[in-house]
């Protein structure tokens, strides 16, 4: 049975902007601490199993959740959706408000749409002919 | 003319697990942070409050010794303390979190079925006897 896992969302361009917005941070124990809790929080679930619960992760939008990790005297949030076995990491920002920016949704949201219509064009993709099917070598 | 394939990049970055090896060989200080907090969860399992402590102390920059003298306490009390061996009384406990930038509030509920339980939350006063 597969558990989940977390992976970083990878925009048009191949970047990784939770991964860049994580390595962006000055404090190396606020890198360890968020990876932490994306370990303990997000990968290695069972399929059926629920989220973890307040106040470690709570809903959003939908599907969009939150990951909530404080460092010291700062929070910081995670957007991840899950799709299949994956938690997708789609953004990352410094809470500073008590309610969660809707840029912040908007970008996310944003973010896992791109991320279904590439999923969805890649397996729209014929497989590639093989025996019989497959073009002449010489070609 | 070469047609490529996959020409997009996959929308399936690398795995949180992945990346945070590398940072691991890239940063001693991000390795004993880890250690840190793994150690820390371990804690929490058998004593959420000493885990808390340790931890916000950690993450604050203070020494048990600083605490300690803060809070008014001795430097092996905080180690018994965060070690999940000891549990200090309530005054201590607020003398302590202040030091964490924090406080203590007491939520007292209703025991009992049937209609929703009442609520209270009680603040702790300053001259309660250490």
């Amino acid at each position: 049975m597969s558990r989940t896992q977390a992976v970083y969302y990878r925009d048009p361009d191949g970047r990784e902007p939770v991964a860049v917005f994580i390595d962006g941070l000055s404090d190396e124990r606020a890198i360890a601490k968020i990876d932490d809790a994306i370990e303990e929080h997000l990968n290695g679930k069972k399929p059926d199993e629920p989220p973890a619960p307040d106040p470690y992760t709570s809903q959003v939008a939908g599907e969009l959740r939150e990951l909530r990790v404080r460092f010291a005297r700062t929070r910081y949030r995670v957007l991840y959706q899950r799709s299949g076995n994956l938690m997708v990491l789609l953004h990352a920002i410094e809470k500073n408000t008590q309610q969660l920016p809707q840029e912040a949704t908007d970008k996310a949201q944003e973010r896992m749409a791109d991320f279904k219509a590439r999923m969805n064009a890649a397996r729209r993709k014929p497989p590639r002919a093989v025996g019989k099917d497959a073009p002449p070598k010489s070609r | 003319m070469s047609v490529r394939e996959n020409t997009e990049a996959s929308p399936i970055g690398r795995s949180a697990t992945e990346v945070a090896g590398e940072r691991a060989e890239r940063s001693e200080e991000y390795r004993n942070a880890r250690k840190e907090y793994a150690a820390i969860r371990e804690l929490r399992e058998r004593n959420p409050l000493a885990a808390h402590i340790r931890e916000r102390r950690y993450e604050l920059g203070l020494t048990q010794q600083q605490v300690a003298e803060q809070a008014g306490t001795a430097h092996s009390f905080i180690a018994r303390i965060e070690k999940g061996n000891h549990y200090p009384t309530i005054a201590v406990l607020k003398r302590i979190l202040a030091v964490l930038d924090e406080e203590i509030i007491i939520t007292v509920v209703e025991r009992g079925e049937g209609a929703e339980a009442e609520r209270s939350d009680i603040a702790v006063p300053e001259l309660v006897a250490a």
